[in-house]
């Protein structure tokens, strides 16, 4: 199952997301993986990274780290069984993509959703964390807009991908498209 | 505790105080300006979320108001970064503790728990 899940700045997607997975995936993980894309480039991510790391230490997840270039990554089969993913986030790997020297500039939202497609062909489900930063109505500068057109265009792409689009409120799960989710 | 969100100007007070019969003791608005005003002022999160949860349940059938001010880009001041996730943090924690919580928009009330 493919499922998405938004949400503004502390809206409790995070958690919302981690034990949906656990919820598909059933009790004992046998392959469980955390696709982590937020690069760490001073005090204040490091301690955003950690307090997300305490958020999911039992929960069975194994980490991968993915800055760019989500299409060349390969994950494992374990006894038989395709792995079951949290990515988070989707505005980290988009400003990534988007700003770093290293990622896919203007051809971003086409390489970040040729990477979701290969992530489903190997993955048993899916969840995919993305942001709710459309909605300050402030008028930033050029390339800030472009990064927010193309993360709409990337949260449309996931949209249509998805078996399930939740927005989390406040905890609160509100179901968009699909479901009911267990 | 009924929680009451949404964006800004979208009537949420006008609402409270219907629900709550005209009763004006019974509605605390701007949940997000009380958390701006005492971080601002040096208070704790700790203390802000203590202070804010008594004062939820200080009477019975007390209803709050909040905006919701996380959906945009991530401030660049350090002090707005912290407002606005503290006020997610603690909106969640009310909305856990909240019988019902309405979602506001153009003033109509949409129930999204209870």
């Amino acid at each position: 199952m493919f499922v998405t899940v938004t949400g503004g700045s502390g809206s409790g997607k995070s958690e919302y997301s981690e034990d949906l997975l656990l919820r598909l995936d059933g009790e004992n993980p046998v392959n469980r993986i955390y696709i982590a894309t937020m690069f760490p480039f001073d005090e204040e991510s490091h301690r955003r990274i950690l307090r997300h790391r305490n958020m999911r230490k039992d929960k069975g997840f194994e980490t991968v780290e993915c800055y760019t270039g989500l299409k060349n990554l390969k994950l494992p089969v374990k006894n038989g069984k395709k792995p079951s993913v949290l990515l988070e986030c989707m505005s980290n790997l988009t400003a990534n993509e988007f700003y770093r020297e290293d990622g896919a500039g203007d051809r971003t939202p086409k390489e970040i959703l040729l990477g979701i497609d290969c992530l489903l062909a190997q993955t048993e489900h899916l969840i995919v964390v993305t942001n709710e930063v459309f909605s300050d109505g402030i008028l930033y500068d050029d390339s800030t807009e472009q990064y927010k057109k193309m993360l709409g265009e990337i949260n449309a792409g996931l949209a249509v991908r998805s078996d399930a689009f939740v927005e989390v409120v406040c905890s609160i799960p509100v179901i968009l498209k699909g479901g009911p989710l267990c | 505790m009924i929680l009451m969100i949404g964006g800004a100007y979208q009537g949420k007070k006008d609402l409270a105080l219907q629900m709550a019969d005209g009763r004006e003791e019974l509605v605390f608005p701007d949940v997000q300006e009380y958390i701006r005003e005492k971080l601002s002022e040096g208070q704790s999160p700790d203390k802000i979320e203590e202070t804010l949860t008594a004062e939820a349940f200080r009477l019975p059938g007390r209803i709050l108001t909040a905006d919701e001010i996380g959906n945009g880009i991530v401030p660049m001041e350090a002090f707005d970064r912290e407002y606005r996730e503290l006020t997610g943090r603690l909106l969640c924690r009310l909305a856990k503790e909240a019988e019902t919580v309405y979602r506001v928009i153009a003033g109509i009330p949409i129930k999204i728990k209870g």
